[in-house]
């Protein structure tokens, strides 16, 4: 298991998925044209952590996000979506100050995902 | 707000060899419209990619209000996207080949972003169900419609979520003007525009 990173791309967000820290984060910028085939290893990742977790610890995830696409959102949705089945997740959605929509984003997020999540303004 | 198309133009045809001639009148059409980017042609990833850049600069280099900047920005990107994944620019039976088109422009209200391509007929009746809807709803239930989208339909073979004309309603808070020409037997020139205000500082 271990660790999965993706490098941060022009318009590719910087991935990194610890599985011995339990830490997962996603930041930067999203737009990939083929999220899937973007996500496809985060995915994978999902599938097998959620078997192996020590649920005794938490796990935190995340996400700092400047922008996203409407396919990346989706499908960080559904990631957030599979994570959230797990015990002791806990959610962190970083925004800017000045960043209205992002923030908006986020409670649209908190909505959707069963799971404990914060909003934190950077 | 704006009417894209003015009503007449000075310039017929551009005569190649003369182009240079035709150049101040086109400047002028573009200046007068305060067209910030005109692009015809295929658009891709790698075009999207150029495109979205170009004209964050743009935006950047006339000081634009980041709020402002980060709507035009979405509304950009879900617009080209939609436009990589579903324009039927190539029409493998005849071989025939559509240009896209996509503008951005900007008056004293804010920006508008103008794409037109080419669509199989068949496929008109559905988008337009589809923006009509979308036209239709008030900003609860644009967002009550997209987190119900989000939440329930699956990303499809394209990469596509469903959520694009949505989105670019939601962030430019205006409805998503449209419309469709027939170009020929096969084919529909679907021309949308998008409206961004600029946020007015209270």
């Amino acid at each position: 298991m271990d660790v999965l990173t993706i490098i941060a791309g022009n318009n590719t967000p910087a991935i990194s998925m610890d599985a011995n820290n339990q830490l997962i984060s996603i930041s930067g910028r999203s737009l990939p044209e083929n999220a899937p085939a973007f996500f496809e290893k985060c995915f994978e990742w999902v599938s097998a952590y959620i078997t192996t977790a020590d649920t005794e610890k938490k796990t935190i995830i995340e996400l700092k996000l400047e922008y996203f696409n409407t396919s990346s959102s989706k499908l960080i949705y559904e990631l957030l979506k599979q994570l959230s089945a797990l015990k002791n997740v806990y959610i962190k959605w970083y925004f800017a100050a000045d960043d209205e929509d992002m923030e908006e984003t986020g409670l649209e997020f908190m909505e959707l995902i069963n799971a404990p999540f914060e909003l934190v303004e950077l | 707000m704006h009417n894209l198309l003015p009503n007449q133009f000075t310039i017929n045809r551009i005569n190649g060899k003369e182009a240079y001639k035709n150049a101040s009148d086109i400047y002028s059409l573009t200046s007068g419209n305060n067209l910030l980017l005109i692009y015809k042609g295929e658009i891709n990833e790698h075009i999207t990619s150029s495109v979205l850049n170009m004209a964050e600069k743009n935006m950047e280099r006339i000081g634009e209000e980041s709020m402002t900047r980060k709507r035009v920005f979405n509304v950009m990107v879900e617009c080209l996207q939609n436009i990589a994944k579903h324009a039927d620019e190539a029409i493998t039976h005849t071989g025939k080949k559509y240009n896209s088109l996509f503008l951005i422009g900007q008056d004293e209200d804010g920006y508008y972003i103008v794409s037109g391509n080419a669509v199989y007929g068949s496929k008109v009746e559905e988008m337009e169900r589809r923006l009509n809807l979308i036209n239709s709803l008030n900003k609860e239930e644009l967002k009550a419609y997209y987190l119900k989208i989000m939440a329930n339909c699956s990303i499809d073979a394209k990469g596509g979520a469903s959520l694009g004309f949505i989105e670019m309603a939601r962030k430019s808070g205006n409805q998503l003007q449209y419309s469709f020409e027939a170009i020929d037997n096969v084919a529909q020139f679907f021309v949308l525009q998008t409206n961004i205000f600029k946020r007015k500082i209270a």
